[in-house]
């Protein structure tokens, strides 16, 4: 049969925390056939996706037996209705309207709702918690930003388009890509971007909380009586503050090379110290490299619908915010969780060996498109549709800019996006714990 | 909603009409206030409440992402002001910044029906839609800024 492609503009990539949304498809059928213009990551997304998805399973008797999917939505209610401490989880790789659904939950059984900054940016936003922040767009760093440090990021690797989209291009104040604007990395080895980079800082790791400290003291003008400081010289600190201080418009890029090593979130709180004290001599912004396409986006629903960004507690019937005790992995770790609903993430292939050993001696509900490493453990799969490509929703760009997804392709038959397969599961709980 | 309702008990203030804080019955039917309700109503003590035209608020930053930033970054100003759910109501905190369907409840309870966000950047216009999708009771309105 012969059939038409189609073409869809400027469609926005559901994958990393850059959302581009500049993405060319071609669809045949139901299938998509082509993605001009994406990076490998993205290309790898749009063109698999039907691949690896999964049917509404139960497991019995450790086997996952496919059921219908009001039998597994049924099994997820029983469990979490009988559920003394449920821990919902994830958020991150799926739409704004699912997350919604997602608060509800956690409202009616008491339980805790956590999304995957709490084991990535979670620092970021204890270090703006203590000290505040100096926030811009991407925008504006393409426009005007002479000075980009990425510290303890590889764009290259986990936001490959992020440098030929907002760095290395031209803009309304930066005619000359290469010539006006420079990019740093600072890390602790040589990463392949800091191969591609102007200039490449390496510091001993576990050494960033005193190297910023050594920074922010000459920047403001204070002597110092180190000849280096985390590896790196005196005379070679002073021409890199020489530098900060020079720059008309500067912007730090910061991932997890800051918030998972030595200092955490004193880390993050330094660095926005150091961008507030730079302040005095140019612009500065800072902004945190979003891994998951809506993991900025489960924040800001958490943070309008609960008050408070992450590790939201509901056991007294009202929102409560503690991290390191309602973040998930100590929740897990501390064996407290006695059920576990999964959204649109994978703690088992990632959370610390304690959390998921305890993860696989309680009751997990999973909701994915896909079969991950959760999926393998959990009690109840259910599968859901791609959002972005096979339904529409909000997400949030690492820089806070909401965008709208749009639905390109129908899902796998009798396969509902997120925020329905959630709002079956709440309706038909409310009607049973009222 | 019942088709004809009757409010009993109503002390009404109604400026245009000059009228302060008089004793009155207020029928409604379909929606709208009426001399006399035809047929079955529904009837409201309200015990001498006060019956006004709902409150406007032609300036309040109930949504964008500027609130987002001041609620995230101030959890200790959250725990002073805990708000439980109810039966027909959401959980939330309130203080300074509270959640949005805190925000909501608050102005209705001061007997507010309408309120007006004020600065909404426009290019950030479909967080602050979605956003006012949970702030209960209000009708709104979103200026933008340029």
């Amino acid at each position: 049969m012969n059939q038409e492609t189609q073409v869809f503009d400027h469609i926005i990539c559901p994958f990393c925390g850059c959302l581009c949304d500049d993405i060319r498809l071609e669809v045949q059928g139901n299938k998509i056939t082509k993605n001009e213009l994406g990076c490998a990551i993205s290309k790898a997304k749009f063109l698999s996706h039907h691949e690896d998805r999964i049917s509404p399973t139960i497991r019995r008797n450790g086997t996952h037996v496919e059921v219908s999917l009001y039998e597994a939505i049924g099994r997820a209610v029983e469990i979490l209705a009988s559920a003394k401490r449920p821990l919902v989880y994830g958020l991150s790789s799926t739409e704004n309207d699912a997350h919604r659904e997602a608060y509800k939950i956690a409202e009616t059984t008491g339980g805790v709702v956590d999304n995957t900054s709490s084991v990535c940016h979670g620092p970021t936003i204890l270090g703006v918690q203590e000290s505040g922040e100096a926030a811009g767009s991407l925008a504006e760093v393409k426009h005007r930003a002479d000075t980009v440090i990425y510290w303890g990021s590889n764009p290259q690797f986990a936001h490959p388009r992020h440098i030929s989209r907002y760095v290395r291009v031209q803009g309304e104040y930066i005619k000359d890509p290469k010539a006006d604007r420079k990019i740093w990395v600072f890390d602790i080895r040589k990463t392949i971007t800091a191969n591609m980079a102007d200039e490449f800082v390496k510091i001993e790791p576990g050494k960033d909380l005193e190297f910023i400290g050594a920074l922010r003291a000459l920047v403001r003008g204070h002597p110092l009586d180190f000849e280096e400081v985390a590896g790196v010289s005196a005379r070679q600190l002073a021409e890199i503050v020489e530098a900060l201080k020079a720059t008309k418009y500067g912007i730090l890029f910061f991932g997890l090379g800051l918030t998972q090593s030595t200092g955490r979130h004193r880390n993050i709180d330094a660095a926005i110290r150091l961008v507030q004290d730079l302040n005095s001599f140019g612009k500065w912004n800072m902004m945190p490299m979003r891994g998951h396409f809506n993991v900025a986006g489960a924040n800001k629903t958490s943070t309008w619908q609960t008050g408070y960004p992450f590790a939201v507690d509901y056991a007294r019937g009202y929102p409560r915010y503690q991290p390191g005790e309602y973040t998930s992995v100590d929740v897990l770790a501390r064996g407290e969780a006695d059920a576990m609903l999964n959204i649109a993430a994978d703690p088992a292939a990632h959370f610390p060996r304690q959390a998921v050993k305890h993860m696989s001696t309680i009751p997990v509900i999973n909701i994915d498109p896909k079969r991950n490493m959760t999926s393998l453990i959990a009690e109840v799969n259910i599968p859901a549709a791609l959002a972005g490509i096979e339904c529409d929703g909000a997400a949030v760009r690492m820089d806070g800019l909401p965008l709208y997804l749009k639905k390109v392709i129908d899902p796998p038959d009798g396969v509902l996006p997120d925020r329905d397969v959630l709002r079956m599961i709440h309706d038909k709980l409310k009607k049973e714990v009222g | 909603m019942a088709r004809n309702i009757i409010l009993k008990n109503a002390r009404v203030y109604d400026p245009t009409n000059k009228i302060d804080g008089e004793m009155m019955v207020i029928s409604m039917s379909d929606g709208k206030i009426v001399d006399i309700v035809e047929g079955k109503a529904k009837t409201v003590d309200v015990i001498g409440r006060v019956v006004m035209a709902g409150g406007v608020d032609m300036h309040s930053h109930i949504v964008g992402s500027k609130l987002g930033f001041g609620r995230s970054m101030c959890p200790e100003d959250h725990r002073k002001d805990p708000v439980p759910k109810t039966k027909t109501t959401r959980g939330g905190v309130g203080y300074t910044m509270p959640n949005s369907y805190v925000l909501g409840y608050r102005y209705s309870a001061m007997g507010y029906t309408t309120a007006i966000e004020p600065a909404l950047p426009a290019l950030k216009g479909l967080g602050s839609w979605e956003e006012l999708e949970d702030v209960p009771n209000l009708d709104s309105g979103l200026l933008p800024l340029f």
